[in-house]
């Protein structure tokens, strides 16, 4: 071997040895993202994590709390930039990138692109949509009209039971909620809530939208999944049953948690 | 406008130099008459719904502020006979011809045979006994539901504009695409507010069902407003019940109203603001061609003609029948021109509704529409130009979006060419907003139009009785009814007064108005905004409520 082959040889081991563990790293990473990028599109995640801090901001849009309207305003503005929908979902995809490192996402990746999850996903994404939020008004109202079957409300309820989707949103509210809250205490000159006091609001807020949010989970199931065929449906819930799906819906959720966290640390930041 | 009231004013005073009061004989005077005696106080705190006729009633006589006609037609008309039949073209959704308050008072052509397939008359319309329908087939069949024009234009420029790259484009690209994004803006909201809407009533309905639930418990049945006031909570839910419970009591909220107001909801979304929706199949017209004017069929009642009845009765129901309501005109045909369904009218059809009531003998053309859009607005002009020159006067509804008209577009409009911009005007033009029977700061329909430029005069709208199908008559609001009490009083000026032209007419209507100088009312506003006071004065041209009494003293002097 010449010197010349040798240090060829050399370089070339070197080059794979320095590359290697980064392409290695790399490649899965890519794969990972591209995961989470087709997990939010197919799921519609970006306009259900708008859902929480939306209905939050309508509660406080009325001043509640009679702060001074411009404070209020302020408050209102502050809240709206650091729950941002592009920066949730920019930090909802970083956190549940990290939790993908786990041994289903050829399972997931499989699901998502099978024909009975993509019917259920396409329908998921409509909902969302202004023509989404037009027939969602049509739907319920022929749905007052016309019942749905006992079976298909089964098998609905079967499929919210089977995600922890409705548990996890009570937790995002509370944890948009006790934001606001300590935001209030921030601004206000005549309110100042002590950490037990806001512990005791959260505590209470909880316990009124835990009852409901099981069957609000199940009515908005109802209404998005309305034309998708039982047999689409059943295999939908099939899988988030499965130890694939029931990883994927705790990643989600503890994913969700942290994004709103982030969220929740950006807005107090901004006030103080 | 107001420009226009001025420049009419000290042409008629010109040419009917006589028409100072020293100069006229007390023969020639109509002298109103004072009440005998003081009348009773009404107490409008308290009352909850006025007189059926209320609209037609004397302030000084009655307290309620209608426009006086009913003395008019005791102290004035008794005595007199009208000179000719003056026809109301009611440009609407439908008319039912066969109400038994409305028979005797619809037009008929003459020149036209029933159902014999011939157009006898070589007006361009078969069987045009009664008026025409420009929104049906020829087979027979009618359009009911149709889009709002936001919806038609959306539906045409989304998928243009959806994803266009703007960079390179030419200051003309650039202002149709603002005009693409002022739509997508209003569509995006009309889509997301009726679903807040919708949210919302499904909240309050189930609040109402739990509230009247647990109250229902607490008093063992039924419960009246005073027990509801009276009850002290003592806990948490039975406060809510009372809260719930006590608002709906008060705003009049049962089921009814909530499944009414859902089914409009569900229409507007199914059919409204569905970009993919439209009948015009069943028209069957060459939409495209704007200046095709004959299509249509002669059912003028169509599927659904409660709003259109509606108008027609107060304008023209037989009087003195002891049937149900008087019309505010004697002497009067109805014509019914079927151009509106449920949804916005469009431009072609309106025009040639138009030109239709012109061209069969229309007076008067009753318009208790509008719309925020109007994409075809130059067939329209055209249509309220050959109108104003052929010396029929319209009146059209300002509109029920609590808006300020002289800012916010409304069409149909009298002004030529862009809606802000336009510089000529139609001559025989009376845009109205409507009033209430409420003394105080609610004077004027909450929901009402106005605009100091645009509007020209009040007339009542709240509460308004009259004819709907089938010989029921039901209350209905909106400038929609106001519309026609305008209509009503200049057909019996017309018919009272055959020699006064049309734009004499319409002038004695606006110098005649009652006014209220001193009248502090609550402006117009949207839900969202915070209620502002302000004049009365400011909100329409003429600053007052059409008023038939002092309409005939002003036409009494100018005829002699």
């Amino acid at each position: 071997m010449s010197l010349t082959t040798r240090a060829s040889l050399y370089f070339t081991v070197l080059l794979v040895t320095a590359i290697l563990p980064v392409s290695v790293f790399a490649q899965p990473t890519e794969r990972n993202s591209s995961l989470v990028e087709q997990l939010a599109q197919q799921i519609a995640l970006k306009h259900q994590l708008s859902e929480a801090p939306d209905e939050i901001l309508s509660q406080f849009v009325q001043n509640p709390l009679q702060l001074p309207a411009d404070k209020n305003e302020r408050m209102l503005e502050l809240f709206k930039d650091a729950y941002q929908n592009e920066k949730l979902l920019d930090d909802f995809k970083a956190a549940l990138q990290q939790e993908m490192e786990g041994q289903y996402k050829n399972e997931i990746s499989q699901w998502l692109n099978r024909e009975p999850t993509q019917m259920v996903t396409e329908a998921r994404q409509e909902f969302y949509t202004l023509q989404g939020k037009r027939k969602r008004v049509i739907t319920m109202y022929e749905m007052d009209q016309d019942q749905p079957s006992d079976e298909r409300k089964e098998l609905i309820s079967t499929l919210a039971n089977s995600s922890s989707a409705a548990e996890s949103s009570v937790e995002s509210s509370v944890i948009i909620l006790r934001s606001v809250i300590r935001t209030l205490s921030e601004l206000s000159e005549q309110r100042n809530f002590s950490e037990a006091q806001i512990n005791g609001i959260a505590n209470n807020f909880r316990s009124q939208i835990q009852a409901q949010a099981r069957r609000q989970s199940s009515d908005q199931l109802l209404l998005m999944y309305h034309n998708v065929p039982a047999p689409a449906l059943e295999d939908y819930a099939n899988f988030w049953q499965s130890d694939a799906g029931k990883w994927l819906d705790k990643a989600i959720s503890q994913s969700m948690q942290t994004t709103y966290e982030a969220a929740s640390e950006r807005f107090l930041k901004s006030v103080k | 406008m107001k420009m226009r009231i001025l420049l009419l004013s000290t042409f008629i005073l010109f040419m009917y130099g006589c028409s100072s009061t020293e100069q006229l004989s007390s023969t020639q005077q109509i002298i109103k008459p004072k009440p005998a005696q003081p009348t009773d106080t009404v107490d409008f705190s308290t009352l909850l719904e006025p007189p059926q006729d209320w609209h037609l009633l004397d302030e000084e006589f009655t307290q309620f502020r209608g426009i006086s006609s009913e003395l008019a037609y005791r102290d004035i008309l008794s005595k007199r006979s009208p000179q000719r039949q003056v026809i109301v073209a009611v440009i609407d959704g439908g008319v039912d011809i066969n109400h038994e308050d409305l028979k005797a008072n619809i037009w008929v052509n003459e020149d036209e045979v029933a159902d014999n397939g011939k157009d006898d008359d070589e007006n361009g319309y078969t069987d045009d006994v009664n008026g025409w329908n420009f929104i049906g087939g020829a087979d027979g069949k009618n359009v009911d539901n149709d889009t709002f024009e936001v919806t038609r234009i959306y539906a045409r420029l989304h998928p243009k504009y959806e994803n266009a790259d703007t960079t390179n484009f030419t200051a003309e690209e650039q202002a149709k695409y603002e005009r693409y994004k002022k739509v997508e803006n209003e569509y995006r909201y009309q889509i997301n507010n009726k679903l807040q809407q919708y949210n919302n009533i499904q909240s309050l309905e189930q609040s109402m069902q739990r509230g009247d639930e647990i109250l229902t418990d607490y008093f063992g049945g039924s419960y009246s407003y005073e027990e509801l006031q009276e009850l002290q909570a003592q806990d948490q839910e039975t406060a809510f019940a009372k809260n719930v419970m006590t608002y709906v009591q008060e705003n009049d909220i049962d089921s009814t109203l909530i499944a009414e107001q859902k089914k409009q909801l569900y229409e507007f979304m199914k059919y409204g603001y569905n970009p993919e929706f439209s009948p015009r199949d069943i028209v069957g017209d060459n939409y495209d061609d704007k200046s095709e004017r004959y299509y249509g069929n002669p059912d003028v009642a169509g599927p659904d003609a409660s709003h259109g009845t509606h108008v027609a009765g107060i304008a023209g129901a037989v009087r003195d029948n002891g049937l149900g309501m008087n019309g505010v005109a004697a002497n009067v045909l109805i014509m019914p021109v079927r151009a509106v369904p449920d949804g916005d009218e469009r431009d072609k059809d309106v025009a040639n509704a138009i030109r239709y009531a012109v061209d069969n003998g229309a007076h008067v053309i009753n318009m208790s529409f509008g719309k925020s859009y109007s994409p075809y607005k130059n067939v329209v002009d055209e249509a309220i130009q050959y109108a104003d020159e052929n010396g029929v006067l319209m009146v059209h509804a300002a509109g029920n979006s609590s808006e300020n008209t002289d800012e916010t577009e409304n069409y149909p409009t009298d002004t030529y060419g862009d809606y802000f911009e336009g510089t000529t005007t139609a001559n025989l033009w009376l845009s109205v907003g409507a009033s209430g029977w409420k003394p105080g700061d609610e004077f004027v329909g909450e929901f009402s139009n106005y605009g100091d430029q645009r509007v020209d005069l009040f007339a009542p709208g709240v509460d308004i009785y009259s004819t709907i199908p089938d010989n029921k008559y039901k209350r209905n609001q909106g400038t929609s009814m106001a519309a026609p009490v305008v209509s009503g009083t200049a057909a019996l000026l017309m018919a009272y007064y055959p020699d006064l032209t049309a734009a004499q007419v319409r002038s004695i209507i606006l110098e005649s108005v009652k006014t209220y100088p001193n009248l502090k009312i609550i402006i117009p506003h949207k839900a969202d905004a915070e209620p502002t006071e302000g004049s009365f004065e400011v909100l329409s041209v003429s600053d007052g409520v059409v008023n038939v009494y002092k309409a005939f003293q002003v036409a009494e002097k100018m005829s002699n």
